[in-house]
């Protein structure tokens, strides 16, 4: 067998006939990785069964987003495009027009935010002066076409 | 010659100048609010405070006279804590609406306030509160954040001398307004918007438009009259938002009309020609078998909205086909202001250029009687103005013509009736070259792109012509103007134009405004 | 009419052993695996997925059968029958229990059982050339030609390993061979000597020698280079499809099952355990308790081959043809005189 085939542990040069033979045999790495998969054969596993076991998202997980609501039920968002401007994948698609409400100028006629370029970074709800936008913790997100994955305001609002 | 120090350094100027004009001409950034150069200097907003050695306390550098051995103090400590303090007053009834303020990134206030104070405040008392109301059919004010600078009332009074505006009600309730019966809707109104450092007028059609920073700033020349006032246009995502005035002395100051800035929408509008129809690659073919059977048997209509390089491209095609052309062109109401600003009556922008390149400019009557009579048989239509209105006659006549070729930005009777229709670019789209009625060679710049198929007259006409056999290749707009006017090229031009002495109408004069 | 009633009973008791363990074994060969790689496993079909190989099978069976073209129709059927059927017949002679009565658990008592089991063993090799060759693939061919030149190389050590036992027990008789090393404690099993103590080390030697080569002898891991689809393109079942690569991958949990018991047999006394089983009882309780012994190790041996597939990293071509020829060989010929010197001597 040539010198450069020779696999097993290297640290420390056998001595006598038996030790030499059986490390050539490759007998102590071959028992040692056995026992390494021993160990993680009974080791528990880390899977979730994922339809019957939902993950518990950590406080500040960064899933979905959402469109805040006051007591009244009116949106917070005042179409100030702060969030838009904070957003480093440019997801975030604004159509700002007057309020219907007294106690403000400005609010959204469209909120799209293209869920197929979010990068989830939160970065929106740091830049929000009105607690109006939030990423909540939902993170299963199916649809069946691209066009799905660009939520509107309703969209936004409602989840 | 008064010689001065400003923060040391030795500055001669014109006797009765400012000490803010001869900061700003020393390239020294001092904050202002109220003071505008092209309106008479009120110092009221208190901003532009510096140290000066005649006095023990900071003063006004806009109102404050350069005299003898003056010496200026610019920056420090005890200017910075004077232009602090007076932000604080300001900031006192200033709403913090930045983020739904339509003025936010490219408010004076907040830039000095960023600039010189901390972000702290310690007022904490409710703040007063003002009406938000309609100025006129185009302006609307947000009283709040008005901080009581006056410009717009100057302007109003000093360059337009409408005088619709005025400060109404005392100290903190001091807001402008106008009398409930005269609306703020003379032709320069918006004007006020610009010159607002905050955003208390704001224009209804920007309102709520886009953030300034998203959008793209490009220079041009406005296409809506002769005089060719230096613009700036506002666009988003391949949408003019608004267009501005650009600073330039030698033609509209820092002004434009209301005119110019409104009636854009033809650009992106239902009535676009957007496609082709039938066969452009045989036209130079057919154009060329109808003017060999005779003379004047082509004709060509074009309209002075032509830039010097269309201009120049058809004269090419003319003198090949033997064709005479007729421009039509659009007149309206010349208009002055107070202080001598102009509106020219022709309404087209470049009917000087035109001239230059054609010696004289031909009414479209000639091309009207050479078709009704069937004389000529085939018409090539090259227009570039929006809402080009054509003669019945002409409609009429056009039935009898062997070809009629159209290049239009919009539909058209004309254009329905067409054997050929090249869909082409507008004003907003393409590159050239306008001569004002001055004389002054300035450079339209493409704002946004094109829409559907649509291209540009320049390139259209340069295909005729080397199916023709007078050009060899299709050249850049660029290139076609300097062939046009060898003496120039577009870095000549610059940002400012130039004038052009063998420009026919050069020695036609305007008084241009308060300086 | 009673022999053929008896006979019937102890082959289809065999083949429950062989044929019913070694689907049900491919679920514990993908959940183990599972384990060791920190993953699940299918635990989808039935309760705790225990139904994954009839789904497994209705998959195989529902597939196209696929012939690719030009190939050797025929043959390329007949291969996989071919590997199918040796570790069945091999499966005859093994003991899967004590004596019922009169009866060996043991489908057919031959006295020279040993030789049977590797005679019929040695003819699966043809199975795998007929399928290689007849795919008409030259990917295919060179598999079964790597295939049967592994198979051939350590079927000599193997043999000289099972001669081992043989000599230590003086017979070719599985049942004799069992029987020896029953009743008497672990010093018995002739894995420890077979009852003398200076035979441990030959025993041992020729134990491990043995396992090894059942692991070449099966194509598993770490000597499975006759078929590992993403280095080599696959081997001789490159173009087999359906079914008859199915009965490809049963007959090879069928060979492991016959090579364990083999072992059992010969090394680790077979279906007896110290304490747990009586060789004079031959009760028909006394009967399945054995039967159960021998399954168990059969089992747990299983359990060692899969443990090891997925442990051990595959070894080159070079180093296979190496390992067996420049050192099992020798090392079980030095065995083989060792055991001998040792018997002359008798000590």
């Amino acid at each position: 067998m040539a010198n450069d085939d020779r696999v097993g542990s290297r640290d420390v040069e056998p001595k006598g006939f038996l030790a030499k033979t059986l490390m050539k045999l490759y007998v102590p790495s071959v028992l040692s990785g056995m026992k390494k998969t021993m160990e993680y054969m009974i080791r528990p596993k880390a899977t979730l069964q994922y339809p019957e076991v939902k993950r518990v998202t950590r406080k500040g997980y960064r899933g979905e987003h959402r469109l805040k609501q006051d007591e009244q039920g009116r949106m917070k968002c005042v179409a100030c495009f702060m969030c838009q401007t904070a957003c480093p994948a440019e997801c975030i698609e604004i159509t700002a027009g007057p309020s219907p409400w007294p106690d403000r100028d400005k609010a959204p006629v469209q909120f799209r935010i293209d869920m197929m370029k979010c990068i989830y970074c939160g970065m929106c709800e740091e830049a929000c002066p009105c607690d109006a936008i939030e990423l909540t913790e939902t993170y299963t997100q199916v649809s069946t076409s691209r066009e799905e994955k660009i939520y509107d305001i309703n969209r936004l609002l409602s989840n | 010659m008064p010689k001065i120090k400003i923060d040391g350094k030795e500055v001669e100027v014109v006797p009765g100048t400012r000490v803010i004009d001869a900061c700003d001409h020393e390239g020294l950034d001092i904050p202002r609010f109220c003071y505008h150069p092209g309106l008479t200097p009120a110092g009221n907003c208190r901003m532009c405070l510096v140290k000066v050695s005649n006095s023990r306390k900071l003063e006004v550098s806009c109102v404050y006279p350069c005299s003898e051995g003056l010496e200026v103090t610019t920056s420090g400590p005890e200017v910075e804590a004077g232009r602090k303090a007076v932000l604080e007053y300001m900031l006192i009834n200033h709403p913090l609406d930045c983020p739904i303020c339509d003025k936010a990134g490219e408010c004076q206030l907040q830039d000095n306030t960023a600039e010189h104070r901390d972000g702290l405040t310690r007022f904490v008392d409710p703040k007063v509160v003002k009406d938000t109301k309609d100025l006129g059919p185009q302006i609307k004010i947000w009283g709040s954040r008005c901080i009581s600078c006056t410009r717009c009332v100057r302007f109003c009074e000093e360059v337009v001398g409408t005088g619709e505006l005025a400060m109404t009600q005392r100290g903190d309730h001091q807001v402008a307004d106008v009398h409930p019966e005269i609306p703020l809707d003379n032709p320069m109104s918006l004007n006020v918007v610009d010159i607002c450092p905050v955003g208390a007028l704001i224009d209804k059609d920007f309102l709520y438009a886009s953030r300034v920073w998203f959008t793209k700033r490009t220079d041009t020349v406005c296409a809506g009259c002769s005089k060719g006032c230096n613009i700036v246009a506002t666009v988003h995502q391949n949408d003019i938002k608004r267009v501005q005035p650009r600073e330039n002395h030698a033609v509209n100051h820092y002004w434009m009309c209301d005119a110019g800035r409104q009636g854009l929408d033809y650009v992106k509008g239902p009535n676009r020609l957007k496609l082709h129809r039938g066969d452009r690659k045989t036209l130079a073919a057919k154009l060329s078998a109808i003017a060999a059977r005779g003379p004047a048997r082509v004709g060509i209509l074009a309209s002075t909205y032509a830039t010097v390089e269309e201009a120049y491209l058809l004269k090419q095609v003319a003198d090949q086909l033997g064709a005479r052309v007729g421009f039509i062109g659009r007149g309206g109401d010349e208009w002055t202001a107070k202080n001598g600003w102009k509106i020219e009556a022709d309404k087209t922008p470049n009917r000087a250029g035109v001239a230059m390149v054609f010696g004289a400019v031909e009414g479209p009557e000639a091309i009207l009687a050479g078709v009704q009579s069937g004389a000529i048989q085939a018409l090539l239509v090259v227009n570039g103005m929006p809402g080009a209105t054509y003669a019945p006659e002409l409609l009429a006549a056009a039935k009898k013509l062997e070809l009629l070729a159209v290049c239009d930005i919009e539909k058209s009777p004309l254009s329905e009736a067409a054997h050929v229709v090249i869909a082409s670019t507008t004003w907003a789209e393409k590159d050239g070259v306008y001569v004002n009625s001055t004389g002054r060679v300035q450079r339209i710049q493409p704002l946004i792109v094109s829409q559907g198929q649509a291209r540009s007259d320049v390139a259209t006409l340069q295909e005729i012509l080397v199916g023709l056999g007078v050009r060899r290749a299709v050249l850049s707009t660029e290139a076609v103007f300097t062939e046009a006017v060898p003496a120039l090229d577009y870095a000549k031009v610059g940002s400012q134009g130039v004038v052009l002495a063998s420009s026919p109408e050069a020695t036609t004069t305007v008084s241009l405004g308060a300086k | 009419m009673t022999p053929w009633l008896i006979f019937g009973a102890k082959a289809v008791g065999g083949l429950a052993c062989q044929m019913g363990v070694g689907p049900a074994f491919t679920i514990v060969e993908r959940r183990v695996a599972a384990w060791i790689q920190g993953r699940v496993g299918p635990n989808r079909v039935g309760p705790l997925g225990l139904f994954q190989p009839l789904a497994d099978l209705v998959k195989f069976i529902s597939k196209e059968q696929i012939v690719p073209a030009d190939a050797d129709r025929v043959l390329f059927l007949l291969g996989p029958l071919l590997v199918f059927a040796p570790p069945i017949f091999g499966f005859c002679v093994i003991p899967y229990g004590n004596m019922i009565g009169d009866e060996h658990l043991q489908i057919a008592n031959l006295p020279i059982g040993v030789l049977f089991v590797m005679s019929v063993i040695s003819t699966g090799v043809y199975g795998m050339m007929l399928g290689g060759w007849a795919s008409n693939n030259k990917y295919a061919l060179l598999g079964s030609l790597r295939a049967s030149a592994q198979i051939i190389s350590y079927e000599l050590s193997l043999g000289l390993a099972i001669l081992i036992a043989v000599m230590m027990s003086s017979s070719l008789d599985l049942n004799v061979i069992v029987e020896q090393q029953a009743g008497k404690g672990f010093g018995a099993w002739n894995v420890f000597g077979g009852g003398h103590l200076s035979q441990l080390p030959s025993g041992l030697l020729g134990f491990g020698l043995m396992f090894i080569c059942a692991l070449a002898e099966n194509n598993r891991l770490p000597f499975d280079l006759s078929e590992c689809e993403a280095e080599l393109v696959g081997g001789y079942h490159t173009e087999y499809s359906s079914m008859s690569l199915g009965v490809f991958m049963l007959s090879e949990y069928l060979s492991m099952i016959l090579m364990c018991g083999l072992m059992t047999s010969i090394y680790l006394g077979g279906w007896s355990f110290p304490g747990i089983t009586d060789p004079s009882d031959h009760s028909i309780l006394a009967g399945l308790i054995s039967w159960a012994v021998f399954m168990t190790k059969i089992l747990s041996m299983m359990f060692v081959y899969v443990w090891i597939r997925w442990t051990l990293p595959r070894f080159k071509y070079n180093q296979l043809m190496d390992l067996g020829w420049k050192a099992f060989l020798p090392a079980s010929l030095v065995n083989i005189a060792l055991l001998a010197v040792i018997g002359v001597m008798g000590v």
